[in-house]
């Protein structure tokens, strides 16, 4: 059976994670993407990993292991005429063209949309942006953690201040939202014969991915409150603390169903019919800041392996905090292969983020780890890039290759 | 131009946020989306409890908008015969059945994958749950706040405990990661000619959203760990966030190069700073002598307002930002010229702004085309003119309860 992407070509100008993971996205779906990197420096991503003194680090970047993975490598430099030039006659044969350079820099390459499609009608040529592809700002820099911040979902923090999300959120949301973008020209181009331009941006990004807020604040005309712990929310949609300074949460949404359940895994019978909580209003709304402190306190009273074991038993929606070194063993992510078993060919067997979304027939895979630096520049460039022998030579005399 | 996904009807049988919002991405990119509902109380969403908050000057649930843009609704009493004559008389003529309701649900009513394929064997059936369609939990109730507890992301919080995401980051999540899986599937239909399941599911949702924290656990035996950001700030002062005298926040998102703490030196002023000793490499400033150095920028930083760092930080090119709330974003020119927020035309209150599309098509773009339905708005439209019945049908459906 194929693979969904199967057959198409993605040319790769990008570093760091915003496009990287995009073109990742698309490779673990079957594409072949070309990752085009700086001959001499490579992806900064490439340096990536935890230096702790007087400990042998890791041997593989888990940054661009994962930002990379599925894809060749071809090591060029661009900075001169011969080496935009291979770069256009790769373009030219491609399906996709994926960069997260900024348009300015992409327009002074010559690698703008104009001129790339001239030479391939058909071709999908999809920017990865910070900004947006236009207004008063598109050329100011972003990233993660500025998108965070200016893109509004850290103004609803802990009272201690915003707390940036580690692991590059605005850059993984953005990252799927381009890869859809993409698919969905791959689509318009199977069904209506059309090439075109995909834009997508942090900012934009942002906004879309907490769009209740958006969209909250355009009809209701207040900001969110948040999820501080102090806020005005259902007891049964917040957060609690164990014993063990461990910490749980309750997600109810048949509040009126479930309280009766609730009291007594509790041990709080005696709340049920006070007259203060004998309504969903009063539990929710009107006395929701007494029911609180009452279940905080209750749930302070046992450690959270107890916890888990009580509500185990109810068909109730909670949740434990977990960390990554839970989740990554937690038996639920194995059995959905969200992260899986890989034979490294540098390091051996190792353990990967697997592919979540789960294709019944044409499945994506991990087939390859990430390139080496320029790992297969020749086999790329003679074969999509039609170099024969002595053309690869003259690049390589000429400095283009290494 | 027509729009990407235009000729695709897509059936959604989905409540809340997940699943409707993976079939708003669908209905904005040009598909044609019957949000199918329960005949008398439709998608619990669209009352939304104490999401909903309909007490504005339009009396729209922001939530049920939001979510069902684009969309047309049928709504149905699926229980009865008649009813499950008409489900499958418009699969037969669908592309995507989407749904988001427990598979246990689904086959109650003769919806399993199994029974929809016998009905029509080229349709891709699109299924969002919440811990996936494998594994131990596999029934266990899962909600956003559940999908963000258990997925890691909010592990990280501050001093004051973990800081769960408002605005239903993991039902977004699980919204994208469907939408992205009916198109893969869409996709592979029209290359290869395959039809099939594709699963996803609020946890994958958030093992995408955490990718880099999976892997450098599986690599490095550590992520970072929980709570670790405390007091509002991060391990490395040139990635983190600080205060202004007013007590008003920004970040700095940049590594710690030499330019970059040139740069920075010339921007703070502090005399001596540039050369002292325990900060002469990158690696000293971002590791060893990090918190010393965070907390002489964090000083530093707190001495003046933020009208005096403003033009200081824009003369470089260090990335950082200021906080934003919505108000602020929703007033930025930059974001409505790039559409970010969109004007849409409500039928009833005249010129509304709506979230935009995230991603832009040139030749095929997405498009704001209606708000959300009412309850059953299109229930005549779709029985007659898709799924061929008559009038009298329609009429005796009515009177037999089965549609309003």
């Amino acid at each position: 059976m194929p693979m969904v992407l199967e057959g198409i070509t993605v040319i790769e100008l990008s570093t760091g994670q915003q496009g990287p993971v995009a073109g990742a996205l698309l490779a673990d779906m079957g594409a072949d993407v070309i990752k085009i990197e700086d001959k001499d420096h490579g992806d900064p991503g490439r340096n990536v990993r935890t230096e702790t003194p007087g400990r042998e680090p890791f041997p593989l970047s888990y940054y661009f292991e994962n930002n990379n993975r599925n894809k060749r490598g071809v090591a060029l430099d661009y900075s001169g005429d011969e080496g935009i030039e291979v770069l256009r006659k790769l373009v030219t044969e491609a399906d996709v063209f994926l960069s997260n350079f900024p348009i300015a820099d992409l327009a002074d390459m010559g690698l703008d949309y104009p001129r790339l499609s001239a030479a391939n009608e058909k071709l999908i040529y999809a920017v990865a942006t910070g900004m947006g592809p236009t207004g008063p700002d598109r050329d100011k820099p972003l990233n993660d953690i500025t998108a965070q911040l200016y893109g509004g979902i850290q103004s609803h923090g802990n009272s201690d201040g915003p707390v940036p999300f580690w692991g590059g959120m605005a850059n993984q949301e953005d990252a799927i939202l381009l890869a859809f973008g993409i698919v969905n020209a791959l689509i318009a181009r199977e069904r209506h014969g059309v090439g075109q331009e995909v834009y997508s941006a942090l900012l934009g990004s942002q906004i879309n991915w907490a769009a209740l807020n958006v969209q909250s604040n355009i009809f209701n005309k207040r900001e969110p409150w948040g999820m501080k712990r102090e806020a005005p929310l259902s007891p049964f949609w917040n957060y609690y603390q164990t014993k063990d300074d461990r910490w749980l949460c309750l997600g109810f949404l048949q509040e009126n169903r479930d309280w009766h359940t609730l009291c007594q895994v509790l041990e709080r019978e005696d709340l049920e019919f006070d007259p203060r909580f004998d309504s969903n209003p009063k539990r929710t709304k009107i006395n929701n800041q007494v029911l609180i402190p009452i279940m905080r306190e209750c749930f302070l009273q046992k450690t959270l392996d107890e916890w888990m074991e009580i509500l185990g038993r109810h068909d109730l929606g909670w949740s434990i905090l977990n960390d990554y070194e839970m989740l990554t063993e937690d038996p639920q992510v194995v059995a959905n292969e969200y992260v899986v078993d890989f034979d490294h060919p540098k390091v051996g067997p190792v353990q990967m983020v697997g592919i979540p979304v789960r294709l019944k027939k044409t499945p994506g895979a991990l087939r390859t780890p990430a390139p080496e630096l320029g790992e297969h520049t020749d086999e790329v460039l003679s074969s999509i890039g039609g170099f024969d022998a002595d053309g690869l030579r003259q690049l390589r005399n000429q400095g283009v290759i290494n | 131009m027509t729009m990407a996904l235009e000729g695709i009807r897509v059936v959604d049988m989905t409540v809340w946020h997940h699943g409707p919002g993976g079939g708003s991405f669908l209905a904005d990119m040009g598909a044609e989306v019957i949000k199918v509902e329960e005949r008398l109380s439709g998608d619990p969403g669209r009352h939304g409890g104490s999401l909903g908050g309909v007490e504005n000057e339009y009396g729209l649930s922001y939530y049920f908008e939001n979510n069902n843009r684009d969309k047309k609704s049928l709504a149905i009493n699926l229980k009865t015969e008649k009813g499950h004559e008409v489900i499958t008389r418009l699969l037969k003529k669908s592309d995507i059945f989407l749904s988001n309701m427990r598979k246990s649900g689904l086959g109650r009513l003769g919806l399993s994958y199994d029974d929809v394929k016998k009905i029509n064997p080229d349709i891709i059936y699109a299924h969002g749950s919440g811990q996936g369609d494998q594994g131990p939990l596999l029934n266990r109730q899962s909600n956003d706040i559940i999908g963000q507890f258990w997925g890691g992301y909010v592990s990280y919080g501050s001093a004051e405990g973990p800081m769960s995401i408002w605005s239903d980051f993991a039902d977004r999540g699980g919204a994208v990661m469907l939408a992205y899986g009916a198109a893969l599937a869409l996709l592979a239909r029209e290359r290869h000619g395959i039809s099939q399941e594709v699963n996803t599911s609020l946890l994958g949702g958030q093992v995408h959203l955490g990718a880099i924290n999976f892997q450098q656990q599986l690599f490095e035996g550590k992520a970072v760990s929980p709570l670790s950001n405390g007091d509002g700030h991060l391990p490395n002062p040139f990635y983190n966030v600080y205060q202004d005298k007013d007590g008003a926040w920004f970040c700095i998102g940049a590594e710690g190069t030499d330019d970059e703490w040139g740069a920075l030196c010339n921007v703070l002023g502090t005399p001596g700073l540039e050369s002292d000793p325990r900060f002469d490499s990158q690696a000293k400033r971002t590791n060893g002598s990090g918190p010393a150095l965070y907390e002489i920028i964090r000083n530093r930083f707190a001495e003046e307002t933020i009208d005096h760092w403003k033009p200081a930080l824009d003369s470089t090119s260090l990335p950082w930002g200021p906080l934003r709330n919505y108000n602020e974003v929703l007033s930025d020119p930059h974001v409505l010229e790039n559409e970010f927020v969109a004007d849409l035309e409500h039928p009833n209150h005249g010129t509304l702004k709506y979230v935009g599309l995230p991603v832009k098509l040139s030749k095929t773009p997405g498009k704001l085309r209606m708000p959300a339905p009412d309850l059953g708005q299109h229930t005549e439209e779709i029985l007659t003119e898709i799924c061929d019945y008559s009038w009298d049908d329609v009429i005796e459906m009515k009177i037999a309860e089965v549609v309003n």
